[in-house]
């Protein structure tokens, strides 16, 4: 039973890989082919031009129907408080900024992405392939939350815009559709990125039990003192963290913006809300409260799932130096696999794994946590803010 | 791949060092504190902190296991099995009663405060309570294996303690029973002091909802001083590793060179490589233990910091209300009530960071003692390198889910947060009071 389950569940994350790798090519954002004969990818002009040509006419319909999405709510909102329309544009700035700046970094950094694809694919192809990785079970877990994550968020779009604005037109579709296939690509780029931290948080999981095996067997067996495995597990070590510091570099600006602007979304959106129901003092549906809660949820969610997977593959590598001091008390062990030892334990108390962005912030959960404080402290000032308003407003 | 699933077999070594159990100095370790010479067979596993443990067991938190021998717990039977299932059964059925008469009218007669605010700020109290306790018994429920696991290993390591060295590690939990005493009083109190506050005759629902607070709240509270009782246990175990390597070291070698001047010499250093086996293995030991500690309870704990933070907050703001309104008269229902929750709270809070103060202390000191010890010959400089080059920039941290490690400073964290938020509350007093006022004037 339990077994039929699971080989479902896996199919279901090959279902979201796939589906990822195909609607980024539909999209314009993956330029890259496979090339079967040598088991490697390549970069497409074609592509590219293809990607570009298809994503300016997104956005120039998406502008050009942007009036047509608006709420009424929102107008009533603004007329009533000019600080949170001065805000709306100021936000809408960014999220324009963060779709710019993704997608230009993307192809412009292409030809680093598919070489850092091309090495993990030989890694795969060539080391990481005959280990049996059925028991991994956060790799499928975070792949599965990550797709479901984005298809969450894509309705969600289309339950807020629809359930707010009653007035169903031509111009209102395109807008609400061509917002979507450009969230929808955002959330593409910052999938590639989850899927290839996830692939490098694998490889680490296989040291690591590849190193627990081997403290076992030498633990339980008297005679073995030797073992040739330890200087080729160092060296996939050091490739893996290397690649990492390539990937980190390649998707620097994308996550970071993108952390940004869903958390800017969740401040503005909590802010909106608050003023809404206490200083225009409107009654709040129970649709609309539900309509609200599930925006930020999601949101919440997707924000902390980007936080969640770094701070796994964190703690993977911590626990890599964790693994390697239990060879301490083993009596017996050869001089030279000894020596290998103290060396990959050096190595790995010297140099971690770290998802360092621009040398300014390491992403892992204490990093979150303080993100979402400075985020409630925003908020409250922004409710401040909107407080003083009122009081010159009703003198 | 959870640091539980670390399974090392150990057989081989232990038996190569059962072997000569008499021929080891251990006089000093005798006068250790927390060391005591005694063998029994038959006494319950835990004893210092039984009175606790029954009151989880009974509030379905913790399970209740079958005491296999003096070292050893297994899964609890059928009919316990079915007791804690039942009893989380009904709390889950009373939280939602609660929350139900919560959104109806019927829990109108508890909020009398005339402010509309507090009543938002007692509103937001009772919920942050009823979820910190349902996530309590949630992840109790969740860890029931695993919290069994560490018992477990706790026990086998104090086997191991006994075999080796002929010591019973004690507990020293006394101070379990001594907050078990001050959180039933608090809560006690409290209730008593709601049911006074109320104004008319109280109605069944009312009742029910007051008794249950102070259920929920008083559960909560004693499982944080369970945790922080393992946390000591923990503690205890590394102070005893780390006084076994004291006794290595360069000054307490020359002690003892000076004390058997006038005796033929005797060198303690020729049992260092067996006993540096001993002392790393368990190291290792306790440290998945504490590990494990940590990854049970984190969840619960960053729910009643948040929790207690709140509380604090409020009862701090509440009080202040109380000066600055009433032109220095307090209430003096109101100031009993502030000061029970915040003597509560602020207990609850000093004990769990410093009891993790105090475990990790002790974790991280074991490689400076180590880096004392006077290595003479190649042998032994060898195993303390080993060591040491291992332990370089790996301190280990309790953590509260990863978001921040709890030690002492989190005491100070917490308070420097509190006088942060109070500010901001009390801005919106101003804000709000002076809104009031202009209103008032432009009605005249």
């Amino acid at each position: 039973m339990l077994r039929a389950h699971r080989s479902w569940y896996r199919k279901f994350v090959e279902l979201n890989l796939w589906a990822t790798l195909y609607s980024s090519w539909l999209l314009g954002l993956f330029p890259f082919v496979y090339i079967s004969r040598t088991r490697r990818i390549k970069r497409s002009g074609w592509l590219v031009g293809y990607g570009i040509a298809f994503n300016v006419l997104l956005l120039w319909l998406a502008m050009n129907y942007y009036e047509a999405t608006q709420s009424q709510a929102k107008e009533e909102l603004f007329t009533r408080n000019p600080l949170a329309e001065q805000i709306n544009v100021l936000h809408n700035g960014l999220l324009l900024l963060t779709v710019f700046v993704m997608y230009f970094r993307n192809w412009w950094m292409s030809d680093e992405l598919g070489k850092i694809l091309n090495v993990l694919l030989e890694l795969h192809d060539h080391h990481f392939r005959r280990y049996d990785t059925s028991d991994c079970y956060n790799f499928d877990n975070y792949i599965v939350y990550k797709g479901v994550c984005t298809m969450l968020e894509l309705i969600s779009i289309i339950w807020i815009i629809f359930g707010l604005s009653p007035r169903y037109n031509i111009g209102l579709l395109v807008g609400v559709l061509s917002i979507m296939v450009i969230q929808l690509g955002v959330f593409m780029v910052t999938t590639h990125f989850h899927i290839c931290v996830m692939f490098v948080y694998r490889s680490i999981w296989i040291i690591n039990r590849e190193l627990l095996q081997l403290v076992n067997r030498l633990t339980i067996d008297k005679q073995v003192t030797k073992s040739s495995r330890i200087p080729k597990l160092f060296d996939l070590y050091r490739r893996l963290l290397e690649l990492n510091r390539r990937i980190v570099g390649v998707y620097d600006y994308q996550i970071t913006l993108f952390i940004v602007s869903l958390l800017t979304v969740n401040v503005i959106s909590i802010f909106y809300i608050l003023v809404y129901v206490v200083s225009l003092r409107k009654a709040v549906t129970f649709y609309m409260f539900l309509n609200f809660l599930q925006a930020l949820s999601i949101n919440i969610s997707d924000f902390w799932l980007n936080i969640a997977l770094c701070d796994l593959a964190v703690s993977a590598n911590r626990s890599t130096a964790a693994i390697l001091k239990l060879f301490n008390d083993i009596p017996q062990l050869d001089k030279q696999l000894e020596r290998n030892l103290n060396d990959f334990a050096l190595f790995s108390s010297h140099r971690r794994l770290t998802f360092n962005h621009f040398g300014m912030f390491d992403v892992h959960n204490a990093m979150g946590f303080r993100m979402v404080i400075a985020c409630t402290l925003y908020m409250l000032y922004l409710v401040q803010f909107d407080y003083v308003n009122l009081m010159r407003t009703s003198t | 791949m959870s640091p539980n699933t670390w399974v090392i077999e150990m057989n081989s070594h232990k038996s190569r060092l059962f072997t000569h159990p008499q021929a080891h100095p251990r006089s000093q370790l005798s006068n250790d504190a927390f060391a005591r010479r005694a063998v029994s067979n038959d006494n319950p596993v835990f004893e210092d902190i039984s009175t606790i443990l029954s009151v989880l067991k009974a509030s379905g938190l913790l399970p209740f296991y079958e005491q296999l021998s003096s070292y050893e717990v297994g899964p609890p039977s059928k009919t316990n099995e079915f007791y804690s299932f039942f009893v989380r059964g009904v709390v889950h059925a009373l939280t939602i009663f609660n929350i139900y008469s919560l959104i109806t009218p019927n829990s109108a007669q508890l909020f009398f405060s005339l402010r509309e605010t507090d009543n938002v700020n007692q509103w937001i109290e009772l919920l942050l309570c009823i979820f910190t306790y349902t996530l309590t018994v949630f992840v109790c429920a969740r860890n029931t294996k695993s919290m069994l696991e560490i018992m477990n290993e706790i026990l086998k390591l104090d086997k191991e303690v006994l075999r080796q060295f002929g010591v019973v590690l004690s507990n020293n939990c006394n101070f379990s029973v001594k907050f078990l005493v001050v959180i039933v009083c608090c809560q006690a109190y409290i209730m008593v002091l709601r049911i006074y506050a109320v104004k008319g005759a109280i109605t069944p629902t009312s009742y029910i909802l007051i008794a249950f607070y102070a259920f929920q709240n008083g559960l909560t509270a004693t499982y944080i001083v369970f945790a922080s009782a393992l946390l000591r246990i923990v503690c205890i175990r590394f102070h005893f590793v780390n006084q076994l390597l004291n006794a290595f070291t360069y000054v307490q070698q020359q002690k003892l060179a000076k004390k058997s001047r006038r005796q033929p010499p005797v060198s303690n250093m020729e049992h260092f490589p067996e006993d540096s086996l001993f002392i790393y293995r368990t190291h290792n030991k306790l440290l998945r233990i504490y590990k494990s500690i940590n990854e049970c309870c984190s969840l619960i704990i960053v729910c009643f910091l948040g929790y207690s933070f709140y509380t604090v907050t409020t009862n701090w703001y509440n009080l202040f209300v109380q000066i600055t309104n009433n032109k220095g008269i307090i209430s003096a229902h109101i100031l009993q009530w502030c000061l029970a929750w915040l003597c509560l709270h602020t207990s609850l809070l000093a004990l769990l960071s410093r009891s993790c103060g105090a475990t990790t202390y002790e974790a991280n000191s074991t490689s400076q003692i180590l880096a004392r010890v006077y290595g003479k010959s190649k042998e032994f400089q060898n195993i303390i390198d080993k060591f040491l080059t291992k332990s370089i920039k790996q301190e280990v941290q309790f953590t509260a889910y990863g978001f921040f490690a709890i030690d002492n400073s989190t005491l100070f964290k917490i308070f420097s947060a509190v006088t942060t938020y109070l500010v901001i509350l009390i801005q919106f007093k101003q804000l709000e009071d002076s809104k009031l006022e202009e209103q008032v004037q432009n009605e005249v």
